[in-house]
């Protein structure tokens, strides 16, 4: 029963996740993914976050409107792992605190924005790496990154998950257990 | 004694306040890297031009005010594709009045606050000079009038004909 209850949690956040990337796909950087992923962690547990990144993630890197991400995938699916990891923790350092604004609900935004930089992060030093392997120095890393960080893609990506943390999850944290027991 | 949660929660905010912070400095510094490229690149073709084309070219301009004030500027540094008109408003530092554009040129109607004086047939008139026909009143308005190496031009505030429109009024020799 455990087992059947996990697998449609996944189901059922995963298709959320990319339909709601299909319908946002116009606006680049404005997704849903990483607030899911973070909230079936903080609600569901580690593997359950987890298994919506990485499904989710792959699904997206395959379907997306811009092509297969090829070599690219790992990456991706590695910086969204960050989000099920942060939403684990939290949820064992702040609980359950269902009021958007909230100063839990402000620690959730920052703690979605600091994974949104460090998706960034990684990004374009995955970037750096596939484009000018097996010839990668540190400087060039360091250059990707920097052209990376152009205004506004990053900032609006960070913003963007830090509004969802402090205003959208803290409801959804209230919301969804009560679902699962419906 | 503040609770652990809640010192969690507070660095993290501050880690994401510095993060945000630092990703508008690192796109603001990128933005300022750009720029300066985009303007070594417009600057370096400018060089370019200037080298192939020659420096800036020269024009001389007399400005007769008609009461036996004559304002020479002479060698004055032009741009290629400069008109009268521009040159006009380079020398007297934008003193100039004018209506626009009527016969596809300014018309202008002051120099340094000396204006036409339409009543009693007093205008601005515009004269251009080469070694074989010397002084001639311009055939067209200052901005249909192309500024070269080493041109010759005047503005002289004088009476006209009221019937052709001809100065009526003398024009040294430059």
């Amino acid at each position: 029963m455990g087992n059947t209850r996990n697998i449609a949690v996944v189901a059922v956040f995963t298709a959320a996740v990319v339909g709601s990337d299909f319908a946002l796909a116009p606006y680049a950087n404005f997704k849903l993914m990483d607030v899911t992923v973070f909230l079936v962690a903080y609600v569901f547990g580690f593997r359950q976050g987890a298994a919506v990144a990485v499904l989710s993630e792959t699904i997206w890197s395959v379907v997306s409107p811009w092509g297969f991400a090829g070599a690219f995938t790992p990456f991706l699916v590695g910086g969204e792992l960050l989000f099920a990891v942060a939403g684990w923790g939290a949820s064992r350092v702040w609980g359950k605190d269902g009021r958007a604004l909230s100063p839990t609900a402000l620690f959730i935004g920052a703690t979605l924005a600091i994974c949104a930089f460090a998706w960034d992060f990684e990004a374009n030093a995955a970037n750096a790496l596939i484009a000018t392997w097996p010839d990668t120095s540190l400087s060039q890393v360091i250059v990707y990154e920097l052209q990376g960080f152009v205004f506004p893609t990053p900032l609006a990506h960070e913003l963007w998950d830090f509004v969802l943390g402090a205003v959208f999850a803290p409801a959804a944290i209230v919301a969804m257990p009560r679902v699962r027991r419906a | 004694m503040v609770a652990k949660s809640t010192f969690y929660g507070v660095s993290v905010l501050l880690v994401a306040m510095l993060v945000i912070s630092s990703v508008v400095a690192i796109a603001y510094y990128n933005d300022y890297q750009r720029q300066l490229s985009v303007n070594d690149h417009q600057s370096t073709e400018l060089q370019h031009f200037i080298s192939r084309y020659g420096a800036v070219l020269q024009a001389n301009i007399l400005i007769d005010f008609g009461n036996g004030t004559r304002d020479w500027y002479n060698a004055t540094e032009v741009q290629p594709g400069w008109n009268l008109y521009t040159l006009t408003l380079a020398v007297t530092n934008g003193n100039v009045n004018s209506t626009c554009c009527e016969f596809g040129s300014h018309l202008v109607t002051g120099i340094y606050g000396v204006q036409n004086q339409i009543n009693q047939n007093k205008a601005w008139l515009v004269w251009t000079y080469n070694t074989t026909s010397s002084w001639q009143p311009a055939q067209e308005g200052a901005d249909l009038i192309n500024v070269y190496n080493d041109s010759v031009f005047a503005w002289t505030f004088c009476s006209y004909s009221p019937s052709t429109g001809n100065p009526e009024c003398p024009i040294g020799t430059p």
